[in-house]
């Protein structure tokens, strides 16, 4: 996975928020996921378009850290969460 | 001849004397027992869609067995619960009728623990906004609720408290609903089961207990003069999950998503598959997450820390009480 990579959340995942916190559920698997407020931030730039590339510059503008480091961080949970069917490749 | 009892709000009736219930008027009845004769297993066109492998050993311990103990089935008429060495659940898609098989030889005090403590709570979940595994008293502040894996104390603490004149309201089965514009605990019934150590421990007196099932030394203990009990729904106040066993005492704020996760992963649910099933869940356990300030509680498991735990817990509630009447 690249960050030229779109991904959106499939139908069958509902998502609720609490306070600056995100839950997920996948209703095909059962499985649950939770996003801490940085990551629920990142699911919200998600939602709007699908855009990796667009996610990593809006978080560079918002968050200090190094644009590697968030990269790295972004794609590694998108991977994680494309695992468990909590985000499905492509637009 | 057909009895009627009352278990967590639920009138069930049944074809056979169920003694650790109160009994109720057959009236209201919501749901319908039959015990049939001893029989083996049989059943076609099961589809077999869970199962759980978690059990208790007799020293107090979880292991995890390799082997499923309770198999989940959906036929066309509703579930098949299935307990491997005990017998077959039959559970009506509408959750108003439950038929018992049980296999040559199991005890009817085994058949009963599996109607009262596994099955009925599993119906619940059908029925009720969520049923938790939990325990919970009733203290001066409401009712406070601890969840927990089997094994890791959830009787012992209850006890514990209801020693010290806090009512129980459940073992390990609660109902919460949302009422009042607050979440109200349900109580289950009457007793608690423990291991032998526990009540000698805890209670330190003879108290009148019975079999549980063929398989655990456990006892259960329905004596309300011995452990006090709920006389009817009360506001629940909080929810405290066990760790694991720990050094000393102290309370954490569980953070929202974990507060979600645990109570996702101690809610009974008969269908997992169920996608409808499991978004009202989901929006239950979202709600009650925001509305019920939840804790996660560590301490050292012997008895002799017991005291500790609860003045840590009491102490807690007494500095909560003016953010929680708001």
């Amino acid at each position: 996975m690249t960050l030229n990579d779109n991904v959106r959340i499939p139908d069958q995942v509902a998502t609720r928020k609490l306070g600056d916190e995100t839950i997920l559920l996948n209703l095909e698997t059962g499985t649950y996921f939770g996003l801490d407020a940085v990551g629920s931030r990142f699911l919200e730039l998600l939602e709007q378009n699908g855009d990796l590339a667009a996610a990593h510059r809006a978080m560079l503008q918002e968050f200090d850290v190094a644009p590697k480091v968030l990269e790295a961080d972004l794609l590694r949970l998108s991977e994680e969460m494309c695992a468990k069917g909590l985000l499905q490749a492509g637009s | 001849m057909i009895y009627s009892y009352r278990i967590c709000d639920l009138v069930l009736t049944s074809n056979t004397v169920l003694p650790e219930l109160a009994t109720a008027n057959a009236l209201g009845a919501e749901c319908r027992f039959e015990l049939l004769p001893a029989g083996n297993s049989s059943a076609d066109d099961v589809d077999w869609f869970h199962h759980w492998t978690i059990e208790e050993n007799e020293n107090d311990e979880v292991e995890d067995s390799k082997e499923p103990w309770l198999r989940f089935g959906r036929t066309a008429d509703g579930y098949l619960l299935r307990f491997l060495s005990c017998g077959d659940f039959v559970v009506s898609a509408d959750t108003m009728k439950i038929q018992c098989r049980p296999l040559p030889g199991t005890p009817e005090a085994t058949v009963r623990h599996l109607l009262l403590d596994q099955v009925i709570p599993l119906v619940l979940s059908r029925r009720e906004r969520i049923v938790l595994h939990a325990s919970a008293v009733l203290t001066r502040y409401g009712v406070i609720a601890f969840a927990g894996k089997s094994g890791q104390g959830k009787s012992t603490l209850a006890a514990s408290f209801a020693r010290e004149g806090c009512a129980l309201v459940s073992d390990d089965c609660l109902v919460l609903r949302a009422e009042h514009g607050g979440w109200t605990a349900i109580p289950s019934y009457p007793g608690i089961r423990l291991w032998p150590s526990t009540i000698e421990e805890i209670l330190r007196e003879d108290a009148p207990t019975w079999d549980v099932a063929h398989y655990t030394i456990k006892r259960r203990l329905g004596d309300t003069n011995v452990l006090p009990y709920a006389s009817g729904p009360a506001p629940l106040r909080r929810l405290f999950f066990l760790a694991d066993d720990a050094g000393e005492v102290s309370l954490e704020k569980l953070l929202p998503r974990r507060t979600i996760m645990a109570l996702v992963e101690f809610a009974y649910n008969l269908d997992i598959k169920d996608a409808a099933f499991l978004r009202r869940q989901f929006d239950t356990v979202v709600r009650l997450t925001g509305e019920v300030p939840a804790y996660e509680v560590h301490y050292p498991r012997e008895f002799a820390a017991l005291p500790a735990v609860r003045e840590a817990i009491l102490k807690h509630l007494e500095e909560q009480r003016d953010l929680d009447a708001e």
